[in-house]
């Protein structure tokens, strides 16, 4: 028999974690008072519970005294619950049979003064391990096929990147770019910093390579248009707006621009040269096909001009179609990778500098353009007013960069490609005089200080100062730049005849469709959102979907190109699986509770709309049903089902609201319940531990993955068990987006939570007392703050007075239990 | 309490440390300041530098706070959203707290505290309305004016000021 099924035969395991633990509690007392608790087989203290030995005592208690729970009372599980979950099963028992208690960063290492009350708080917590243990269930990981193929969204360089690598791996990759061509923003720039390396050059090769693979689908001039599934199965659908040539006949000769009546801003250029309606975006395209763009063509329904189709019929080549339509092509992919790249701030916006107002103040872009040999002025840099050679350049730096009215971050590689292009026109031009206004010059990679270094010898002048104003002389068209420089201490104003400004990048136009069609999330620049800045700067938060290069922020070509070959390994640790396996924490629906089994006509589908990941679908008539692939585990659908139909593996609301019982056993009025999610506000709690930020020691928490996951329930029991204050604590909510793991989870913990403070408030129960807060893992120093400040209002307001609300609320609340929850599970001992 | 040791408060309060501590010392306020192209002596963004570092004698013994004319292009060009123009408007307060006002500043301000209005009607304009035919200058009302500087405490220094024979000349 299943020893996991059948009574619980309980393990406890103290660590004193050398004095981190033990210099505050006594561990010896704590294994004591476990064994005390009913079906605790064995309880031991030792001094390193993670170590060899530790992991051994447990194996050889589980195998001798037929143990099927374990708990440890050591550090937060975010550190080493993947420690023991696989020491336990290595011992053959289910890994999911396993919890722990968060002695050090929930108590040690913040209540080192709090003596007693800080005795108290471990044994609650170990109590509440226990008690959870209990309820636990054995968990299979799911097992999911994986297709052995990848999407890579994006053919700069860092898509480019990440294709050959998945390429030369063996996968089959479909590369989607929406452009004519791929090659990017690389293939817009002239040279490249610090070596003045022929962009293009370097580019075309790697660009030449990945259309001629065999395992590479190249997708230009195409968009992704709807993604479903989840890892290892995705179903991508993309459209390949129509091209009307025929890429199989074309042979790029170029006839049909010339006799094209059509001129257009031409995007490659910056705008600064013309194209045709049918074009190629540049001479090394790929795929080198000419376009028909049909916005700006004369008219193709009715047919306004065939020109282009004469041309080429004449030629032999007969490529042109003006009957083509757009082309949806769908496929399955394991792993998607996004590498769509930036866009530049509008630099007309920052009113003070005068583009768009003044001809002679350009953009970097505009003036890469210029520079490069194959540009709109065949390589001369001359003014916009009168085409004359400039005498004086001034560049300035942060344009709408570091800027609150703009954008608050550095966009990272202006320092840099304002030195390149100095030192280029500098090269094309010596008696050139430069200046270089900055604030300051972040040179920070591989031989980009010496480059700077080469430049001031170059005699280029750098000049600190933010430019107030740049004005125009009208006459000439010459500009004066208003500056303060700050190696003399005095005010200057700089006449040059060319000013060009170093504007901020900003995220691609389409970067927030593009994010909800793959569901994954921005930062609040707009930037695609890592899972982890720090340990997972290439993950988003969907399994399977990868992010690389500009579009995870702005970046330079080494760091777009490790990103890519990053985003390549990664994708490739799923894709080299016959099988991915998944956590099982999903959400489970009863198909008797579910009202969509019980009643054929019902509307309900709560779940599905809650559900960030659509992971749940509800057929008519049907009851819905999770995909345990899809699911994330937030338990937000949990939380949210009015028939409480749903449940979620491993965190139950039998199982929850044990912990809430044993954590509000003793002097519930002086205790703050706290339901923490694990990705921000448990974390927030970790790090005010870590960093030693001392609270009090009233509050006993409660971890679910998500805030999302509370369930009104929750809080009514807590208080119905008479709590002296409940805080529900997710990722940041603000008005500028969520930061939720989740995604939206957040977003109804807090409908929720209001909502109910007004039902708590009716019932007599001051609307102070239940908080909602916002703590990101970053934020330890909130985190005890809260507390403290959650602690001194506990107090101000008096045991006996939360007492008496709380007598006034009870009827009321187990009335409302009574409907919802299993009565034996919320009945006092 | 001296009026070095209320900078102080003000500059070492913390909400409004957080605001001025941002500035990463661009110069764009002394790039756009009308004043410093006049007289180079006078910097924005060096004073903003002492007021953080906390060399408040320094700002208050100089005139230099002076000379802002409020035309508030460092404010509005400001990449940390400082309020530079702000903070020199309430250091002049601070300033004149403890007597260091231009002279010409401190007669005006006794005017108005005394008689409603900061230029006194001369006899000849009064004349010459009249043979204008335009309505007579309507006397300022005086005890209203005074109400309104009390309840925003103008008489606090002004009384000090009033004490000190003379303000500093600039």
């Amino acid at each position: 028999m299943d020893p996991s099924l059948g009574p619980s035969k309980i393990g406890v395991y103290v660590c004193h974690c050398g004095l981190n633990i033990a210099g505050t509690l006594d561990c010896e007392a704590l294994a004591k008072y476990a064994s005390t608790l009913p079906d605790v087989q064995v309880a031991r203290d030792y001094r390193y519970m993670c170590a060899d030995p530790g992991q051994v005592q447990i194996k050889k208690d589980i195998k001798e005294l037929g143990l099927n729970r374990v708990i440890v009372a050591a550090c937060s599980p975010r550190m080493h619950e993947p420690t023991f979950r696989k020491c336990v099963s290595e011992a053959g028992l289910n890994p999911y049979l396993f919890e722990m208690a968060n002695i050090r960063e929930h108590c040690s290492w913040c209540h080192p003064h709090a003596g007693d009350l800080a005795s108290e708080k471990a044994k609650d917590l170990i109590a509440s391990a226990v008690a959870k243990a209990r309820l636990l269930a054995p968990l299979q990981e799911i097992e999911v096929g994986v297709e052995r193929s990848a999407l890579v969204i994006g053919g700069g360089v860092s898509g480019i990147q990440a294709a050959l690598d998945l390429s030369d791996m063996g996968f089959q990759v479909y590369l989607v770019e929406r452009e004519p061509s791929i090659g990017g923003r690389m293939a817009q720039l002239d040279k490249t910093f610090p070596t003045l390396d022929c962009s293009i050059c370097i580019l075309g090769p790697l660009m030449v390579d990945v259309s001629r693979r065999n395992n590479v689908k190249l997708l230009a001039y195409s968009e992704v248009d709807r993604v479903d599934g989840y890892v290892g199965n995705f179903r991508v659908r993309v459209i390949r707006k129509p091209q009307y040539v025929d890429p199989t006949k074309c042979n790029a000769c170029g006839e049909c621009s010339k006799v094209c009546p059509v001129e257009v801003p031409n995007e490659f250029e910056a705008g600064l040269g013309w194209r045709k309606a049918i074009y190629t975006p540049f001479p090394q395209a790929v795929p080198p096909a000419y376009v028909l763009d049909d916005k700006n063509c004369l008219g193709l329904v009715p047919l306004a001009c065939s020109k282009c189709r004469e041309a080429c019929d004449k030629s032999g080549a007969q490529a042109i179609n003006y009957d083509a339509r757009p082309d949806i092509i769908e496929f399955r992919v394991g792993t998607i990778i996004v590498a769509t790249g930036y866009d530049l701030l509008d630099a007309s916006e920052v009113r003070e500098y005068g583009y768009g107002v003044y001809p002679n103040v350009m953009t970097c872009l505009e003036l890469e353009r210029m520079i490069n040999a194959a540009g709109p002025t065949g390589g001369k840099v001359i003014r916009p007013s009168d085409g004359k050679t400039p005498k004086r350049v001034a560049f300035i730096q942060c344009v709408g960069s570091r800027d609150e009215r703009w954008r608050a971050y550095c966009s990272g590689f202006c320092c840099m490609y304002t030195i390149k292009n100095a030192v280029l026109l500098k090269d094309h031009y010596p008696d050139l005089d430069i200046h270089i206004f900055y604030i300051d010059m972040r040179t920070n990679f591989k031989g980009y200080e010496e480059f700077y270094r080469r430049a001031r010898e170059l005699g280029i002048t750098f000049i600190r100062g933010k430019p107030a104003e740049v004005s125009e002389d009208p006459t000439t068209g010459n500009l004066v730049v208003f500056s303060e420089n700050q190696m003399t201490g005095r005010t200057m104003s700089l006449e040059a005849d060319l000013v060009v400004l170093s504007q901020s990048a900003v995220p691609r136009v389409g970067m927030d469709k593009l994010a909800r069609t793959l569901n994954i999330t921005t930062d609040g620049s707009g930037f695609l959102l890592e899972a982890h800045p720090k340990l997972k700067p290439i993950d988003t938060s969907t399994s399977g979907i990868f992010i690389s290069g500009s579009a995870q922020g702005p970046k330079d070509i080494p760091f777009s190109v490790a990103q890519g070959s990053a985003a390549a390994s990664r994708a490739a640790r799923i894709l080299s699986k016959d099988k991915w396996r998944i956590e099982p924490i999903v959400s489970s629906i009863s198909r008797d509770l579910c009202i969509h089994g019980r009643d054929p006509k019902a509307a309900c589908q709560i779940c599905v709309s809650r559900c960030p990941f659509q992971a749940i679908s509800a057929e008519p008539g049907q009851p819905a049903i999770v995909n345990p692939a899809k699911c994330q585990g937030c338990g937000t659908c949990v939380a949210e089902c009015p028939h409480n139909a749903i449940t979620q593996m491993h965190f139950t609301d039998e199982q929850i609201m044990s912990q809430i019982r044993e954590l509000l056993r003793s002097e519930p009025e002086k205790k703050i319940l706290a339901f923490l999610c694990n990705w921000c506000s448990y974390a927030g709690a970790d790090l005010a531990g870590t960093s030693r930020f001392e609270y009090p020691a009233s509050v006993r928490t409660v971890r679910t993955m998500c805030s999302g996951r509370v369930d009104k329930d929750f809080v009514m029991a807590g208080f119905m068990m008479g709590a002296g204050m409940v805080l529900v604590s997710g990722c940041r909510l603000t008005d500028m987006g969520s930061d939720c793991h989740y995604i939206s989870g957040n977003t109804w913990a807090k409908k929720r939570v209001e909502t109910l403070r007004r039902v708590l408030e009716g019932m007599g129960i001051s609307g102070e007392r239940l908080r909602l807060e916002w703590i990101s893992a970053a934020e330890g120093q909130k985190f005890a703050e809260l507390i403290r400040d959650m602690d001194q209002k506990l107090q101000a307001i008096g045991s006996e007075k939360i007492r008496e609300e709380n007598a006034r609320a009870k009827p009321n609340l187990e009335r409302m239990l009574r409907r919802t929850v299993i009565p034996a599970q919320i009945v006092h001992a | 309490m001296k009026a070095v040791d209320k900078v102080r408060a003000l500059a070492e309060n913390e909400n409004y440390r957080k605001k001025l501590a941002v500035c990463y010392q661009c110069g764009v306020c002394t790039g756009g300041c009308p004043v410093a192209y006049v007289k180079p002596e006078y910097n924005p963004r060096r004073m903003l530098e002492a007021i953080i570092l906390g060399q408040y004698d320094e700002i208050l013994s100089s005139d230099l706070v002076w000379l802002c004319t409020s035309c508030h292009s460092c404010l509005e060009r400001c990449p940390q959203r400082i309020e530079v123009s702000e903070l020199l408007i309430e250091l002049r307060n601070l300033a004149a707290e403890s007597g260091n006002i231009p002279s010409l500043l401190l007669e005006r301000a006794k005017r108005i505290a005394e008689t409603g209005q900061s230029t006194p009607i001369s006899r000849a304009s009064v004349v010459w309305r009249e043979k204008l035919n335009l309505a007579p200058i309507s006397p300022a009302n005086v005890e209203e004016i005074q109400r309104i500087l009390q309840a925003t405490n103008f008489p606090g220094w002004t009384e000090r000021a009033r004490n000190q024979t003379n303000g500093r000349r600039s």
